[in-house]
């Protein structure tokens, strides 16, 4: 290990801690304690993340978008086919 | 002979004890959040990912075997779901330079405490986000979060001698963002001046 690396990690060392927010800090202990005590059901164990709750919603508002720009997309295509193609 | 008190605290766990809870809470939250929000950049990914090992922790305290050692426990289960979490999501590449942005609000942040965020810290924190996941990890388990390499080495689920080389490899990347770092704010700093 040369001087270099040593100084590195010394440095790492002294990086600080970054706190997590207090109001976050109290739900979660005090979801945790229902817990143990029993006033709340444990969770069923899933390999979910609770993060997933804040993406879905999203993506799925993102993917209806999607689908109906292309619905409108195909639709004014057929419209246009058909109105060239003498159908209407 | 004195037993190690986190093996103490396992147990006391396992017995339903919510003052052992507590401990364990206090000791690691800071740690755990630390090493979640540097691997994940993002505030709100890091505070679910650690919510969910708490949850972990809680839901299988009956089962936890007596000879676990918690903090290597729950790094293992707060890096695992990094990593599941990055694998569903893929993960964004876009780093945030300026660690101290991801502090919490309420926490005050005095002028003093903002001059001691000192221009190296800011290139070293720069430098750690900008390695890879693998690389960041192994530095932030050993050198930030004080965990021994052979305990580190098993959060990670890799062997000893595999680690020792990724660790080493990390060292020798960092190092290398580092100069590049200086020579961009040396850079800055001359053109600044002009």
């Amino acid at each position: 290990m040369t001087k270099d690396h040593d100084e590195l990690f010394e440095a790492l060392a002294r990086l600080r801690r970054i706190p997590p927010a207090t109001q976050w800090e109290s739900r979660v202990r005090a979801r945790c304690h229902s817990l143990i005590d029993g006033t709340e059901p444990e969770p069923k164990y899933s390999s979910q993340l609770t993060c997933h709750h804040r993406l879905p919603y999203a993506m799925g508002f993102i993917d209806v978008a999607a689908a109906a720009c292309l619905f409108g997309y195909l639709l004014a295509v057929g419209h246009e086919a058909a109105r060239l193609g003498g159908l209407l | 002979m004195e037993q190690d008190p986190e093996l103490v605290l396992a147990v006391r766990l396992r017995a339903g004890d919510v003052t052992a809870f507590n401990e364990v809470f206090d000791t690691f939250n800071p740690r755990l959040f630390s090493f979640l929000i540097r691997m994940a950049k993002n505030r709100a990914v890091a505070e679910d990912l650690l919510e969910e090992t708490w949850l972990r922790l809680v839901s299988v305290r009956k089962n936890l075997q007596p000879e676990t050692r918690l903090g290597a426990w729950l790094f293992t289960v707060a890096r695992n779901l990094f990593v599941s979490y990055c694998r569903s999501r893929a993960c964004e590449q876009s780093h945030t330079g300026d660690l101290i942005l991801l502090w919490p609000a309420e926490r005050s942040r005095s002028p003093f405490e903002l001059a001691h965020y000192n221009e190296f810290e800011q290139r070293l924190e720069t430098a750690l986000a900008e390695l890879p996941p693998t690389y960041r990890e192994v530095l932030l388990l050993v050198g930030v979060e004080g965990l021994r390499p052979a305990d580190a080495a098993k959060v990670c689920g890799i062997s000893a001698e595999a680690f020792r080389q990724r660790l080493s490899r990390a060292r020798a990347l960092l190092s290398q963002h580092l100069k590049s770092g200086e020579q961009r704010h040396q850079t800055v700093s001359i053109e600044s001046r002009l």
